[in-house]
């Protein structure tokens, strides 16, 4: 009663927008698919290309890359989707062809993402790439056996019921592979129903250089999403080699995952291979995104941004044991480890170079221990080389080849053995400690060894010079230690120079002051009537005036006075101009002057 | 008991031998004997014993480094004839000992590695401050500035041209002096905190830690100049641009 409710109900949705004028917009979507998704080597497995369109877009699928390694045994033309111009934006129109390839060798081949390019030539669509895990015997996935869905069986999925995608008749099988979350309690993760990240290591306490995978998923309650990065993990005390893309920022596949209440689906997004490099406890930093997803129908929905962010997990490294360690061993070094010599000349002339490689071929840290070198023998020098390491990312756990050279010389004729060449390591899966080793090739040196040809007499430029015999016993002198020191000397002359001048300057200042004051300190009627004198030339009248009566006071009180009445009349002279003030004529004052000056002189 | 205790303690104090003092005449009068009979380890021995005793004169510090050179303790030498050549740059044969221990050195990095060694030549400015002591300098600087006061003494009281234009070449003479000498005291001074890596095989470290990852290698003898320290190790810059972390006993401080 529900469900034909629920139909009635889309029914008459659908027929209202197929009245309503379409929009002139698409959505197109291509995806890979393998089945099964572990296929065997040597044997065909397919690859589903699928184009999805809703609405109409005039747009050409390109056909599939094949990657080196995979033979291509079936190669259809690529889907295209239908032209259909004023189709509804409801109508999902899917087409799909099927390869058939096939893996000579186990491995993991990426095929690039399919493209659609539009009439201009410009790529408008690309979908993800897909990862094929080719093993040795084969996968026993569930997806292998769930057959890809024939786009004839139902070319219009979603034209009956548009709002409610089908229900599957039956329950999806768990999908595997390196990008599928692990199963179980839900660990390193802070949940939220809005989306989370969530980071996994499927080692808790590995050995030094032992490789521990390091995985990031992320969790959304739609069918896909889009990842920026804000910040990545900080790997202190690891060495790391990125198992993924370098350009793939989020996850190239996702996974329907319920957590607790919530239909989720799930994407890797970070896959490194990590190798402690030393014991003890290392943290691997917060990883932090941005994720952007539809909640809801793909058409209708709305928009979510969050930003998520997984915690920081420990782990604890540890040493391998000291118990039965060899003499030698580096940590870090884990086995098993392939050893391998090859020398470039056997046979060589006295006191020329061969070149000895030694190949190692180990974990994936193996380019990062420093390896032990040949010992050498009575009349063979062994010099150290370069050394190159390449790491294998195509296998799991990685694999690294280390190539160090040496170069092997011969100071005299014979046939040399070189010590065979022991690496101890240390097996993480017995706990127990081996030693590889190399039987180096035998050398045989003929001839013998050529003088050089400017040995004419000793080499100067290596000439040492004899030692000191008699030694003055001191330490060594070392005054200018400070820069006050430094610049106090070479300011000690400029600072004496000023301190000339101005000692000069200011003697000089002084004796002229101590003049003026000596000249102005004499109060005898003479001088002050020349200081009136000075004044009145100045201008001054009333200064000369002042002057003229101080000196004719002083000049009064001096004993023997004769007249009394010449006196009283210079007075009165001078008594008068002073009232007179600022307007008295200059010569008048110089009389009245003249009068002082001869009673003063006339007394004295 | 209580007597006991005291009698076997002066007892023992009478029985004990006094400590034999080797004073330093003597120990450098050892060095060189060891040195003439080829036992280089303890020439260096005690030439290093005198020096860190606070005898660390050009002389000693100069037999030093021959020393360590005859040994084909390239870098050691270096760092001691590179620190005898900053104090007395005069020092003829120090200059004659560096360069043949540089030569020496390359010959065998060559011969280990099978490629010629290319040597980076320190910039212009280390070059300059490394030019003459701090001492002398100042020592120029203040004759400098003593012959520009009397240059212009006796140019005001030259009576005769002569001595007018003798006074005038004398004073520019002694301000060329004067500058010259301030431009050295300056370059000395700002000289970069430099070091010479002291042992051959070491290799930068990518941070401050004892099982850092390895990344650049350094040359034995090679000059760096100190960025910044970590307890232990030193951050150092090499010539060619190369930074990473060295342990500082590695190092040799000019």
């Amino acid at each position: 009663m529900r469900h034909g409710a629920h139909r009635l109900r889309a029914g008459v949705v659908a027929a209202v927008v197929l009245c309503a004028p379409a929009a002139a917009r698409a959505q197109m979507s291509l995806q890979l698919q393998a089945d099964p998704p572990e296929p065997a080597a040597g044997q065909p497995f397919r690859v589903v290309y699928t184009v999805a369109l809703r609405g109409a877009a005039d747009v050409h699928a390109q056909p599939l890359q094949v990657p080196r390694g995979l033979d291509v045994l079936m190669n259809p033309p690529p889907p295209q989707a239908p032209q259909m111009i004023g189709a509804g934006a409801f109508f999902t129109f899917r087409s799909s062809v099927t390869y058939v390839l096939r893996a000579a060798r186990p491995g993991r081949y990426v095929i690039p993402g399919p493209r659609a390019v539009g009439n201009d030539g410009h790529v408008v669509v690309q979908g993800p790439p897909l990862t094929v895990n080719v093993t040795r015997t084969g996968g026993t996935s569930a997806q292998a056996r769930q057959a890809p869905r024939d786009p004839f069986d139902d070319p219009f999925p979603n034209l009956l019921d548009p709002m409610e995608p089908p229900q599957p008749a039956q329950a999806p099988q768990r999908p595997t592979g390196p990008d599928v979350p692990p199963e179980g309690v839900l660990t390193g993760v802070t949940a939220s129903a809005e989306g989370f990240v969530r980071v996994v290591t499927d080692l808790a306490t590995p050995w030094v250089g032992q490789q521990v995978e390091y995985r990031a998923f992320v969790y959304v309650p739609a069918g896909e999403a889009g990842c920026e990065p804000l910040r990545e993990a900080t790997l202190d005390g690891f060495w790391s080699e990125s198992l993924v893309e370098a350009r793939q920022q989020c996850a190239a596949r996702w996974l329907p995952q319920r957590v607790g209440s919530w239909d989720m689906t799930a994407g890797m997004v970070r896959r490194i291979a990590l190798f402690p490099t030393h014991a003890g406890r290392l943290e691997i930093g917060s990883l932090k995104m941005g994720v952007e997803y539809i909640e809801g129908d793909g058409f209708f929905g709305r928009r979510h941004r969050v930003e998520m962010e997984a915690p920081r997990l420990v782990l604890e490294a540890r040493e391998p044991p000291l118990e039965g360690r060899p003499p030698g061993y580096v940590p870090g070094t884990l086995g098993p480890i392939a050893l391998r010599a090859e020398i470039d000349r056997a046979e060589l002339p006295v006191g020329e170079t061969a070149t000895l490689r030694v190949h190692a071929q180990g974990n994936g840290y193996l380019g990062s221990v420093t390896l032990p070198a040949p010992r050498a023998v009575d009349g063979v020098r062994v010099l150290p080389g370069s050394s190159h390491a390449e790491t294998d990312r195509s296998v799991a756990p990685l694999r690294s080849e280390v190539v160090n050279e040496y170069r092997i010389v011969a100071d005299r004729a014979g046939r040399f053995t070189l010590p065979a060449l022991r690496v101890p390591w240390f097996d993480p899966g017995t706990g127990r400690y081996a030693v590889g080793e190399v039987v180096l090739p035998v050398i045989v040196a003929t001839g013998a060894l050529r003088p050089p040809e400017d040995s004419e007499g000793p080499d100067l430029a290596t000439q040492l010079a004899p030692l000191v015999r008699e030694v003055p016993l001191a330490s060594s002198p070392a005054f200018f230690t400070t820069a006050l020191r430094v610049w106090g000397v070479l300011g000690a002359v400029p600072l004496a120079v000023l301190g000339a001048f101005a000692g000069t300057a200011l003697r000089r200042a002084l004796r002229v002051r101590r003049a003026a004051k000596e000249s102005t300190a004499r109060n005898d009627p003479q001088s002050l009537l020349a200081q009136a004198d000075a004044a009145l030339a100045g201008g001054d009248g009333v200064a000369a005036l002042g002057l003229a009566a101080r000196a004719l006071e002083r000049a009064s009180r001096a004993s023997g006075t004769s007249s009394e009445a010449k006196v009283a009349e210079a007075r009165a002279a001078c008594d008068g101009l002073r009232f007179a003030g600022a307007a008295v004529a200059s010569d008048d004052v110089a009389a009245a002057v003249r009068a002082v000056r001869a009673v003063v002189e006339g007394r004295s | 008991m209580s007597v006991k205790a005291p009698a076997l303690f002066f007892a023992a104090m009478l029985c004990a031998s006094p400590a034999h003092a080797v004073n330093a005449r003597e120990l450098m009068t050892h060095a060189l004997q060891a040195e003439g009979h080829g036992d280089l380890a303890t020439a260096a021995h005690d030439l290093e014993e005198l020096a860190a005793a606070g005898f660390d004169g050009d002389a000693v510090v100069y037999d030093l480094g021959t020393v360590y050179a005859r040994a084909e303790r390239y870098g050691e030498a270096v760092w001691c004839f590179e620190r005898v050549l900053r104090r007395a740059p005069l020092a003829w044969e120090a200059r004659q000992n560096l360069q043949a221990t540089r030569v020496r050195l390359a010959r065998r990095d060559a011969g280990r590695s099978g490629r010629a060694v290319v040597e980076q030549a320190v910039p212009l400015r280390v070059q300059v401050g490394e030019l003459v002591p701090l001492g002398w300098s100042v020592a120029l600087g203040v004759l400098g500035q003593l012959g520009v006061v009397l240059a212009v003494l006796r140019r005001r009281r030259g009576t005769s041209e002569l001595a007018r234009v003798g006074a005038t070449v004398a004073l520019v003479l002694s301000l060329c002096a004067s500058l010259a000498s301030l431009g050295l005291v300056v370059a000395r001074r700002t000289l970069p905190a430099e070091s010479v890596v002291l042992h051959g095989g070491l290799r930068l470290l990518q941070s401050a830690r004892v099982d850092a990852i390895p990344d650049a290698p350094v040359r034995e003898g090679e000059r760096v100049v100190r960025v910044a320290r970590d307890g232990m190790f030193t951050r150092v810059r090499t010539l060619g641009g190369a930074s990473g972390w060295l342990d500082g006993a590695e190092l040799g401080d000019l």
